[in-house]
């Protein structure tokens, strides 16, 4: 699984598309296939690990189970809702652009994602990084950041500072605010501070937690601290996924 | 001569408020990250906090 990519690419497509992207529904694109299944894979706790399902990779990532959140099919179904209810085509096609963006994420681990769902279970997975969400939080921390995953999070938060920018008021007065109805909307409810919170929170949540993670994960933590960038890291993980 | 034209502004560059802002966030990240590494609602009320603050600490908008 990817961590803080899911929080930064939805910004690096705004930043690229401009007008054509809603920001806010990128990110719930890109949120949507977690949403109601990461804090079951992950169980009760944070350093301690209680478990609540008994196979989690089979409940997140396949079929039977909720690994139909995790593909294309189920982003272009959801798609059809929102352009079904809202009749807005940047709308839809934003969250698409994200969700499909979660997908292709996750394939770069070793359980990957049904691409060909419903037709086929098969997994695209590439095994640039062991999937250890089954070990809890904590243990998925030490996985993710020592190994390939961390170097894909640093990648998107790397390419996203070029366009610094466009997390400024004036981009948000400017830009953001005029193209998308959904911030006139919004609008309506509270004022720009919280606007301005609601537009900001993902990325600063991404660089933060990546900086975070990475110290905790190297400095504080005892639990494997070292980096290891080869290929299918970290070995000390059981093997997850298809062979 | 006016006093308060003649007083530096001591307010903080926007670029500098944010990168403390960053970092206090981090540090609460690393000694707690079951609080504050775990995602968008963990941040949120510290960015609602920091964005509500800027304009009285900072030198313009960012």
């Amino acid at each position: 699984m990817s961590w803080a990519a899911h929080d930064l690419e939805p910004y690096l497509f705004r930043a690229k598309l401009g007008a054509r992207i809603s920001l806010v529904w990128c990110l719930i694109g890109s949120y949507s296939p977690d949403l109601l299944t990461k804090w079951a894979v992950y169980g009760f706790g944070f350093s301690h690990h209680d478990a609540i399902l008994s196979d989690p990779v089979q409940f997140h990532r396949g079929w039977p189970g909720a690994g139909f959140t995790h593909t294309p099919f189920w982003g272009f179904a959801v798609t059809g809702v929102i352009l079904l209810l809202t009749k807005n085509r940047t709308w839809a096609f934003s969250y698409l652009l994200g969700a499909i963006a979660h997908v292709l994420s996750d394939s770069l681990d070793s359980v990957g994602v049904m691409m060909l769902f419903p037709f086929s279970t098969w997994h695209m997975h590439f095994g640039l990084w062991e999937y250890v969400g089954e070990a809890g939080r904590a243990k998925d921390a030490v996985a993710y950041y020592t190994s390939l995953g961390g170097v894909w999070d640093a990648f998107w938060a790397l390419w996203l500072l070029r366009y610094w920018r466009m997390f400024t008021i004036t981009y948000f007065r400017d830009e953001l605010y005029p193209s998308d109805p959904f911030w006139s909307w919004m609008h309506r409810f509270t004022g720009e501070t919280v606007m301005l919170t609601v537009y900001r929170t993902s990325a600063f949540f991404g660089y933060a937690s990546i900086i975070g993670w990475y110290i905790w994960v190297l400095a504080i933590n005892d639990f494997h601290p070292h980096l290891d960038w080869s290929f299918g890291a970290p070995h000390w993980a059981p093997r997850q996924g298809p062979r | 001569m006016n006093d308060a034209e003649e007083a530096p502004d001591r307010r903080l560059h926007p670029v500098v408020y944010w990168l403390i802002v960053l970092a206090i966030a981090v540090a609460l990240g690393v000694s707690a990250p079951a609080f504050f590494l775990l995602g968008f609602w963990e941040m949120a009320p510290l960015v609602l906090f920091a964005t509500w603050l800027a304009p009285k600490l900072t030198r313009g908008h960012l």
